[in-house]
């Protein structure tokens, strides 16, 4: 029970930790919003400044709340990965997800031109990117799909995952090769991330995707936690492995496939924070480590998004660099000093 | 009256898709007794346990648990019927020692994995039972190889089936933990009336608990049987395949079936056996038979007497030391 | 437009290493030989001539930013004691070449201009030029194609074993540089896009003209541009920083938004033509990573937006980005791209053209802010972009 009131303890702190986060990660921007206007603003009292409201309600609320969203994917991609594969250097990523989004983008932006579809790729934002990184990570996962019923054990897979994952990045520096400079560089922003460029219809989507990618891992969450034994145990425990598996491509395949056509691939936010999650709470139980990893996955991105504004100078760096730059250091970390094979 | 076995096979045929293990394995599982599975490496415990949790059905022939055929119970019914402790290790270091056992409940709880108060009585029955309740809150990581192989033993006893089925539960334990965990079982398998099978090499220990022996042998039919029975008959040799070692009907040890011819040793019974014991690891010797060896304890004294000469040490190393260099 | 400066410092490091390991022949300290005298440029910083008795000595040197070595040509046929002189350090080549190969768009144009064009025996990816005369030769099956990869195909350069190629230290130019000349094959670097007066780019075309033996022409050529771009010029500095309408130039490439730099050649035009450009003090002669809220509560307001990549009408730069609908130049519909002139194959003009001509660049800048002082002129590159 003494556990149990820590967990609760430690939700009510985080929760209240992620509203500051939030808050600081909408005041934090290029251009300074003073708070007190910021606070203002839901009780009617209007910005001084037009464009401070674009600012905030177009252009920051739907950053952060993609961020969210992004942080939520992940993590929990990144958990059901580690603890299916029971690797703890797995994550969200290694079935190939991003390399087959990112064959997406490049055919649209690289090849698009061949084929003359120049408006359609020449562009950042919008539809078509977002279209063809879904079918990327989807070929990846029907190609991972027809190959899965065939394995027996979880360590093929991965194996799979990644050769899948390569092919797609050799097509990728094929078509990179063949391609111009504009293109190129299209294709190189989208793999340096984003949360900034969806606009509240996308975040509609992205947020439906998210939630349906979650539920089958909440209907399976107690098969997760008999996985922690390894296949052979989770099967004397009448679990059916092979459904799991399916719950969890299909699972990290919608919330991964989504998150990264909205953003483009986030680094190290699907490995390192199912590590934090489990550090923080001390527990295996995947009834509370999902939620935890979700809250720390939300902290995680939106600092990190906050970083990658570099207040008040007029540029911003790459999401996919910061959560890197933050997140490496701290696998290595975890590695060096908390012989995190252990905690695992 | 003849009881009827919990599991059985007939005729077993198990392999992999391009490589047959067995070809013809039978035999019957019955409650209440501890069955040690024993059996050179390679000659298919492995495949057989596989095939009891399902994870590698057999190719011909059929296991009938409880009187029905194995491939009709789901996998779910199957668990609530079979426990196992494989040689898998344990990964979760984070885990502590009762969430460990309460994963055996898992066949019974709901989808959310809520373990009711029936839940929580068995989970405090078995960590008596295995006598792991003073470690209940510990880390996986922080509890020794043996207290691990307990929690493990405790959680395949929370799943409350009739069988349990431990893949080497003993090996890499030292000796003391080897005899508990196996006086454990032997108790287990008596008070909660159990058909408890272990897959084991630890001959000394397995005839000292088991209630039945099932030896598994290259190209022969598993023999089965209590390990007095085997001893008696000598099927007990079937576990050593090839013609320099046999297990002594007497003492349940390994020992060449030619053995060493001793010179004659005038000693007391003690000193006796373990000069037998320095002189057999010094094979192959060539000691003439008329060689005599007198000892006397206290004080150690020990001496060859060959025809006219004596030589006296006094130390059993000097003496070692003499005959090996000069035989 | 500015060439991105992200993937140039991509290929920056590589190009370094490269110039080291395939300029052993050409040094800073290198003295030139005697009685060669200077002829000046007025803009050009990138290169400089050297002239006596009709032979040239063309200069390549770095910029003040870019760490590169300094490379020598010589064109012309040095006669007698003089040749010994002058063949040991220089790549030599003749003023009379008939068969020369070019690997960027932006250099077609100066063979236009100087009348040479049958004299381009081939060029990557031919799709990718515009200019009529050259198209006509190419439809006529008079051009090679070096291939549509990001690098000339070496072998078959060496097949056609042209006078000269020249190629740009953008990307691995310099490296096929090396390759080439092992092969005996003189290559010219061109770093016209380095710079950033619009007169500077424009002056390279001496460089071509001292390459194909016409730099009399070239030299003509060039004062024609100078003169029309300075009397444009003139004409704006009448104006008074009240009535230079504020320019907003630059698109989104996801969220990043990318504009000219302050220092930058379209920084310099708009200026010219009588504008004020909202990015003018940041520093950069190349592109500027900007976020989205500072453009934002910079340009709202901005008059005019010049230079929105290559859309093909409001609705499809609605569609998108639609935060573009944020700007009041967009709501207004005072929204230009540089996307009037298209060549056979899709190709803009002003890629290719514009670097050369300034003059026409600034006078279609100059009406869209200040119609009455253009009245003459024809728009050539820029067009309003409609619903």
């Amino acid at each position: 029970m003494n556990n149990q009131a820590k967990h609760l303890l430690y939700f009510l702190i985080g929760i209240g930790t992620c509203l500051i986060i939030w808050l600081v990660n909408l005041g934090t921007g290029s251009v300074n919003i003073p708070i007190s206007d910021m606070v203002k603003r839901p009780f009617g009292g209007p910005f001084p400044r037009e464009a401070w409201e674009i600012i905030l309600m177009e252009y920051r609320l739907p950053k952060s709340i993609t961020a969210m969203l992004a942080g939520i994917g992940l993590s929990i991609s990144g958990l059901q990965m580690q603890t299916f594969f029971r690797n703890p250097l797995a994550g969200p990523y290694v079935l190939g997800i991003s390399s087959g989004a990112g064959l997406g983008v490049g055919i649209l932006s690289m090849a698009g031109t061949a084929l003359g579809w120049q408006t359609l790729g020449g562009y950042g934002a919008g539809w078509p990117i977002i279209l063809a990184a879904s079918f990327g990570s989807i070929l990846v996962l029907l190609l991972i799909g027809l190959t899965a019923w065939r394995v027996r054990d979880s360590m093929t897979l991965l194996i799979l995952g990644l050769m899948f994952g390569s092919i797609a990045s050799a097509i990728l520096s094929i078509l990179a090769y063949f391609s111009e400079a504009e293109q190129l560089k299209m294709f190189t922003i989208w793999s340096m991330g984003s949360l900034g460029d969806t606009g509240w219809d996308q975040v509609k989507v992205l947020a439906v995707a998210v939630f349906v990618g979650l539920f089958p891992a909440i209907l399976w969450i107690k098969p997760f936690d008999a996985m922690l034994l390894g296949e052979n145990y989770a099967k004397s425990l009448g679990i059916n492995t092979t459904h799991l598996k399916w719950v969890m491509i299909i699972s990290t395949g919608i919330l991964t496939g989504s998150i990264t056509a909205f953003c483009g691939p986030i680094a190290f936010i699907g490995i390192a924070i199912p590590h934090i999650a489990r550090m923080i709470f001390k527990t295996s139980d995947h009834k509370i480590l999902f939620p935890a990893a979700a809250l720390i996955g939300i902290m995680g991105i939106l600092l990190c998004d906050s970083l990658s504004q570099l207040p008040g100078s007029y540029q911003t760096l790459p999401i996919n660099a910061v959560t890197t730059l933050i997140g490496a250091p701290v696998v290595i970390w975890l590695i060096i000093d908390r012989n995190f094979s252990k905690e695992f | 009256m003849r009881q009827i076995p919990i599991l059985s096979a007939q005729h077993l045929q198990l392999g992999y898709r391009n490589h047959l293990v067995t070809e013809d394995l039978s035999f019957e599982l019955f409650e209440g007794e501890l069955t040690c599975l024993m059996g050179p490496n390679g000659v298919g415990k492995s495949t057989l346990i596989k095939a009891l949790i399902g994870s590698n059905p057999p190719i011909k022939g059929d296991l009938i648990l409880n009187g029905k055929n194995m491939n009709e119970f789901s996998r779910k019914s199957l668990s609530r019927q079979m426990s196992v402790v494989l040689t898998d290790r344990i990964t979760s270091g984070n885990m502590r020692v009762k969430d460990l056992v309460a994963l055996g409940r898992l066949p019974f709880t709901g989808w959310w994995g809520h373990l009711g108060i029936n839940d929580l009585m068995v989970i405090e029955n078995v960590l008596q039972a295995t006598h792991i309740e003073y470690i209940k809150d510990s880390r996986i990581s922080e509890i020794s190889d043996g207290q691990l192989q307990k929690t493990m033993i405790a959680r395949a006893l929370a799943q409350d089936g009739k069988i349990m089925v431990l893949d080497e539960p003993t090996a890499h334990l030292d000796l003391i933990n080897r005899f508990e965990i196996m006086f454990l079982l032997k108790n287990l398998a008596k008070e909660s009336y159990k058909a408890i099978l272990v897959v084991t090499h630890d001959l000394e220990i397995a005839l000292e608990t088991a209630d039945k022996l099932w030896i598994m042998s290259c190209n022969n039919p598993l023999t089965s049987g209590s390990p007095e029975e085997l001893m008696i008959s000598g099927k007990i040799n079937e576990l050593i395949p090839g013609e320099k070692w046999r297990i002594n009907s007497n003492s349940g040890k390994i020992e060449l079936k030619f053995p060493f011819q001793f010179p004659k040793i005038i000693a007391p019974d003690n000193l006796k056996t373990w000069i037998q014991s320095a002189i057999k690891k010094l094979h192959p010797l060539s000691l003439p038979p008329h060689m005599i060896i007198k000892a006397t304890q206290q004080p150690f004294t020990i001496e060859i007497q060959e025809g006219p000469n004596n030589y006296g040490f006094s130390s059993l190393s000097e003496f070692k030391a003499y005959l090996k260099k000069n035989f | 437009m500015p060439v991105n400066k992200k993937i140039h410092y991509l290929f920056y490091g590589i190009n370094f290493l490269i110039i080291s390991l395939v300029s052993c022949h050409s040094d800073k300290n290198q003295k030139l030989p005697e009685g060669f005298k200077e002829i000046p440029l007025e803009f050009g910083q990138g290169f400089k001539i050297y002239e006596k008795e009709k032979i040239f000595i063309l200069e390549i040197h770095p910029f003040p930013d870019r760490d590169q070595k300094v490379f020598h040509y010589l064109v012309g046929k040095p006669q007698g004691e003089f040749k010994e002189e002058l063949s040991m350090e220089n790549i030599q080549i003749t003023p009379d070449s008939e068969a020369i190969v070019l690997s960027e768009t932006t250099q077609i144009p100066h063979l236009v201009i100087l009348d040479a064009t049958d004299k381009l025996v081939a060029f990557p990816n031919l799709d990718l030029i515009s200019s009529e005369g050259v198209r006509k030769k190419i439809n006529q099956g008079k051009i090679e194609d070096l291939g549509s990869g990001p690098t000339l195909n070496i072998e078959k350069v060496i097949d056609l074993s042209p006078d000269w190629v020249m190629v740009s230290s953008f990307g691995d130019g310099l490296k096929k540089a090396g390759q080439l000349e092992k092969a005996g094959i003189p290559v010219v670097i061109n770093n016209g896009f380095l710079e950033s007066h619009p007169l500077g780019r424009a002056e390279w075309i001496k460089f071509t003209g001292v390459l194909l033996g016409k730099y009399a022409m070239a030299d003509s050529v060039f004062k024609i541009i100078r003169d029309n771009y300075l009397q444009t010029k003139k004409a704006s500095e009448a104006i008074s920083e009240a009535e230079r309408p504020t320019v907003l130039s630059g698109n989104f490439y996801r969220d990043i938004w990318y504009a000219p730099g302050g220092n930058s050649w379209m920084s310099q035009l708009i200026w010219d033509a009588g504008g004020s450009y909202v990015f003018q003090e940041l520093p950069g002669r190349g592109s500027l990573e900007l976020n989205y809220e500072y453009v934002l509560e910079r340009a709202k307001e901005a008059e005019l937006w010049i230079g929105a990549s290559d859309f093909k009408d409001l609705t499809s730069m609605d569609h998108s980005d639609r935060r573009y609908r944020d700007f009041k130049a967009f709501q207004e519909k005072k929204v230009y791209t540089y996307t009037l002139g298209r060549g056979e194959k899709g190709g803009i003009l002003y890629f290719e053209e514009g670097n050369l001509r300034p003059d026409w660049v600034v006078m279609d800048l100059m009406k869209i802010m200040h119609p009455a002082l253009a009245t003459e002129h024809q728009f050539q590159y820029f067009t309003p972009l409609n619903e």
